[in-house]
């Protein structure tokens, strides 16, 4: 009795996970928060808005707590993931249902899998990312960086390598102020060898691993200082790969109800 | 009367309608050549064509004058004259120029100025306001609006001493031991330029004078109170424009080192070291001016302009810059959008007449509604051609799409939507999008021109330079923004057409669900690209900036929208609600986060709009819950 109760359970919850009311349940909730989220930015700064509605589990409004950002996300992960395992144990399926895998729903199923790996990336990037923020001075050598979380100085990491600026150009458009490029020539220490590289704004240094981007600069009276962004993200691949797979399961489920309307009125294929 | 056949009849009135749009074009030209042959008005046509060096590239003096006067006054015309004679009068009448009210305040009261329905205010009246209220006036530093006013007035005074060397100087000279100074011989006119050659003879002079005399003036001969008086206007007229760097008419001498190529102004070539020949020869060719314009010798400042360009043209600029000067003149003066404008506003008209000819015959396809639709068709065509060519214009001038701005944008996507609609009309057999392709067109040009900003064909900032990610990322999002705007208007046309006929709702659907989807792949595609280019430049590929979030919400609510019809929890009528209310989700992911101000997406910040994105959004609302309603109550019905 039990046992069939828990099965009945069980069937239920994987019923509910594969169905389409999580979906259209959660969408317009996540649009809520991402609204409000949106125009908290303006009230009360960007970094107070993003811990309070996009990185927590739950909103503590009042007396009830409610969902955040984090929570509906999972749970739109949890139902995804279900629907593309119960999409894989129907294989191959000749029936015309949404849910099984034929030519005419894989481009749907392909961004499916596209949204879980992007989703999976955001989960892992949040959990091993490492950022943080190396300034470096004319001539200045070093290898540490400092995680610093929304202005506020919390840890410090060593890079395996040392980095050396030799020079920080800033170029400006002609007549103007205006900057059109922040350029860090700089001198990379690994292994024992030295290489010159250069990092800026949209070309950032990647190297064994970490990547370093042009950030910003500061400007003192005593001198100039380059300020580097540095990345160790090993989920970084994963928003690319997700994001090929949704473009191609995108364009695929296009060009299927093409085929399919032709077939429709009888045309060939 | 002559008895012609029915159908010529028709044609010759197609024809002449079709002439109608044109007629705003006309009414331009003629108010032009009206306020010429009235005013005897200098013709600045060289004038306006002379390269400029400012805000980082180089454009003709008219573009350089628009972007000025914006700055200063808030307006890019003058009293309803062109930018252009604005400046001309402001280079060359500094005098006059000084009492014309072009400054804008905000806030007058707060300056103890007398209110003025346009708040322009004249450089005398702004100086003077500040310098009393100049220690009150540190208090308030922090606020904005002293900034703007301080740098609209700082930029408007650096105007009027651009060529402050080539005003005449109140001197006479009464003595030989004055003529003496000049080693060349005294000149005809007596300004700072023409006695650059004996500045230094003067000021030697001078010193000698105060060395042997003191500031006593009454001991000095009515000669050397001449010579002391020289120096110190030289010496006040010096000051004051030595710090001058806007008007950077002066190309760098060919042959230069990559490290000499600077564009200078007038004031700048004068103080530096180097004078060679060539910028001589041009700095002449602007004294010309000068001199003919102050003295109303209009055609000797025609003639000196004319000069001026043709000089530059051979000795100074690369033919790349050259063709890209005559491209930006060209798009000034053409001003294709205006002719998109009235062409879009002509096929409308011609939509509106076979409307009311049909709604009065209730034939499809009389005579009548055939020759205004093809005379509709064909103004379209014509208005999207015009369109192309600015796009097209812009996008050689500025080596970049155009789509860098919420103008831009605007533009652009004016120009994707009714291309699709019309691309649709055409080859899908769906006629009844055509009448929306010029509406939706002529309405996104009109709120175009009226966003704060003027089209300044500006320089893009350091993050947004890279023409790869900024034609990938931005051209994807703004087509999928165009194909959900189309999706919308036709759920719209669909809802309306079930209310006051006996159409299905099935009829479209599948058409519909093609287009939102295509919103859908390109908005997404276009939302990746630039979390992409996030990572390329941030380190990040999502930071729920507000600008992502806004893209993220349009990809949701079509995902919502689609999935929910597709699973059968939306139905039909619900299905086109939802698509139609996809435009409010747009405005507010295209205009609304601008609103804010916050986020690194700090390109598109506007103030202005809100109340007409509100009104917008309000009106959706309540029109797509109406006709919902309406449909709701005609369902049961049946």
């Amino acid at each position: 009795m039990i046992r069939e109760n828990s099965m009945k359970s069980a069937r239920f919850l994987w019923r509910l996970l594969t169905g389409p009311a999580i979906p259209f349940y959660t969408l317009p909730y996540l649009m809520g928060l991402l609204i409000a989220g949106t125009i908290a930015h303006k009230s009360i700064g960007s970094y107070a808005a993003q811990s309070l509605f996009f990185e927590s589990w739950f909103l503590h409004t009042g007396m009830i707590p409610i969902p955040g950002v984090r929570t509906v996300l999972t749970l739109l992960f949890a139902g995804l993931l279900a629907r593309t395992v119960s999409t894989f144990l129907t294989f191959p399926s000749p029936g015309p249902s949404a849910q099984t895998l034929n030519m005419k729903t894989l481009g749907a199923h392909l961004c499916h899998l596209g949204i879980l790996v992007l989703l999976l990336g955001g989960i892992l990037s949040s959990s091993v990312s490492v950022d943080g923020i190396l300034t470096l001075k004319n001539g200045q050598k070093s290898h540490i960086y400092v995680d610093n979380e929304h202005g506020q100085e919390t840890r410090t990491w060593q890079l395996p390598f040392e980095v050396e600026l030799t020079a920080f150009t800033i170029q400006t458009y002609p007549g103007s102020r205006k900057a059109r490029n922040y350029i860090s020539d700089i001198k990379l220490y690994a292994e024992g060898k030295t290489f010159p590289a250069q990092i800026s704004m949209n070309r950032p240094l990647r190297y064994n691993g970490y990547s370093i981007y042009q950030s910003g600069f500061t400007d003192a009276e005593s001198s100039t200082a380059s300020i580097l962004t540095v990345v160790r993200n090993p989920a970084s691949p994963l928003p690319y790969i997700s994001g090929i797979l949704i473009v191609c399961g995108l364009v695929l489920h296009l060009l299927s109800r093409r085929n399919g309307r032709k077939t429709e009125k009888g045309m060939p294929q | 009367m002559i008895p012609f056949p029915k159908p010529v009849r028709r044609t010759f009135l197609v024809f002449l309608m079709m002439l109608l749009p044109l007629c705003g074009g006309g009414r331009d030209l003629w108010a032009h050549l009206e306020h010429e042959a009235s005013t005897g008005k200098v013709d600045l046509t060289h004038f306006s064509e002379i390269p400029v060096l400012y805000d980082g590239r180089i454009r003709p003096m008219d573009s350089f004058a628009e972007l000025v006067l914006y700055r200063i006054s808030g307006s890019k015309t003058w009293n309803g004259r062109p930018a252009v004679e604005w400046l001309a009068e402001t280079l060359f009448d500094p005098a006059r120029a000084l009492h014309m009210p072009v400054i804008r305040v905000e806030r007058p009261e707060k300056y103890n100025l007398p209110q003025r329905a346009n708040r322009l205010y004249t450089q005398t009246e702004v100086a003077r306001s500040l310098t009393a209220r100049k220690k009150e006036l540190k208090n308030f530093v922090k606020e904005k609006d002293i900034f703007s006013l301080l740098e609209a007035q700082q930029l408007h005074l650096q105007l009027l001493r651009s060529l402050s060397m080539m005003a005449p100087l109140p001197v006479e000279l009464t003595h030989d031991s004055m003529v003496r100074l000049f080693p060349d011989g005294a000149p005809q006119t007596l300004n700072f330029l023409s006695t650059f050659p004996a500045h230094d003879a003067v000021k030697k002079a001078a010193a000698d004078i105060f060395g042997r005399k003191g500031e006593d003036l009454s001991e000095y001969t009515p000669t050397e109170k001449g010579i002391v008086s020289f120096a110190w206007q030289l010496g006040q007229i010096q000051n004051g424009g030595q710090a001058n760097k806007i008007l950077k008419i002066l190309p760098p001498p060919p042959g230069s080192s990559q490290k000499e190529k600077k564009w200078q102004t007038p004031w700048q070539y004068l103080l530096s070291e180097n004078h060679d020949d060539d910028s001589r020869a041009l700095l002449e060719l602007l004294k010309d001016m000068y001199l003919s314009y102050e003295n109303g010798h209009y055609l000797h400042f025609h003639a000196a302009g004319a000069g001026f360009s043709l000089a530059i043209g051979h000795k100074f600029c690369q033919a790349d810059c050259q063709y890209k000067l005559q491209a930006e003149t060209l798009h000034r003066r053409l001003a294709p959008l205006d002719y998109a404008l009235y062409g879009y506003s002509g096929a409308l008209a011609f939509i509106l007449i076979a409307a009311a000819v049909r709604f009065r015959s209730q034939k499809s396809g009389t005579d009548s509604c055939i020759y205004a639709e093809r005379g509709a068709l064909i103004l379209t065509g014509c208005a999207m051609l015009c369109h192309a060519a600015d796009l097209g214009l812009r996008t050689y001038i500025l080596e970049r799409p155009p789509v860098g701005t919420l103008y831009d944008t605007v533009v652009f996507i004016c120009f994707a939507m009714p291309f699709a609609g019309f691309l649709l009309a055409a080859f899908k057999k769906t006629p009844f999008i055509f009448p929306f392709v010029p509406l939706c067109a002529a309405g996104g040009l009109l709120i175009a021109q009226n966003i704060e900003q003027p089209d300044i064909l500006g320089v893009l900032s350091a993050v947004l330079n890279t023409n790869f990610w900024l034609a990938l990322h931005v051209i994807c999002i703004l087509l999928g923004y165009a194909a959900c705007l189309l999706a919308s208007v036709l759920a719209h046309t669909d809802m309306f057409r079930r209310v006051f006929s006996h159409a299905t709702p099935t009829e479209n659907s599948r058409l519909l669900h093609f287009i939102a989807l295509n919103g859908l792949a390109l908005t997404a595609a276009g939302t990746l690209l630039g979390g992409f280019w996030a990572d390329q430049s941030w380190g990040r590929f999502w930071g729920w900036d507000p600008k992502e979030n806004g893209a993220l919400l349009i990809i949701l609510w079509l995902t919502w929208v689609l999935h929910g019809r597709i699973a059968g929890k939306i139905g039909d009528t619900g299905f086109q609600a939802g698509i139609a209310l996809t435009a409010v989700i747009v405005a507010l992911s295209w205009f609304g986060v601008n609103l804010l101000g916050a986020g690194l997406h700090s390109y598109g910040f506007t103030s202005g709009l809100a109340y007409g994105l509100a009104a917008f959004c309000t009106f959706e609302i309540l029109l797509v819950g109406s006709l919902c309603l309406v449909l709701k109550k005609k369902e049961k019905r049946k």
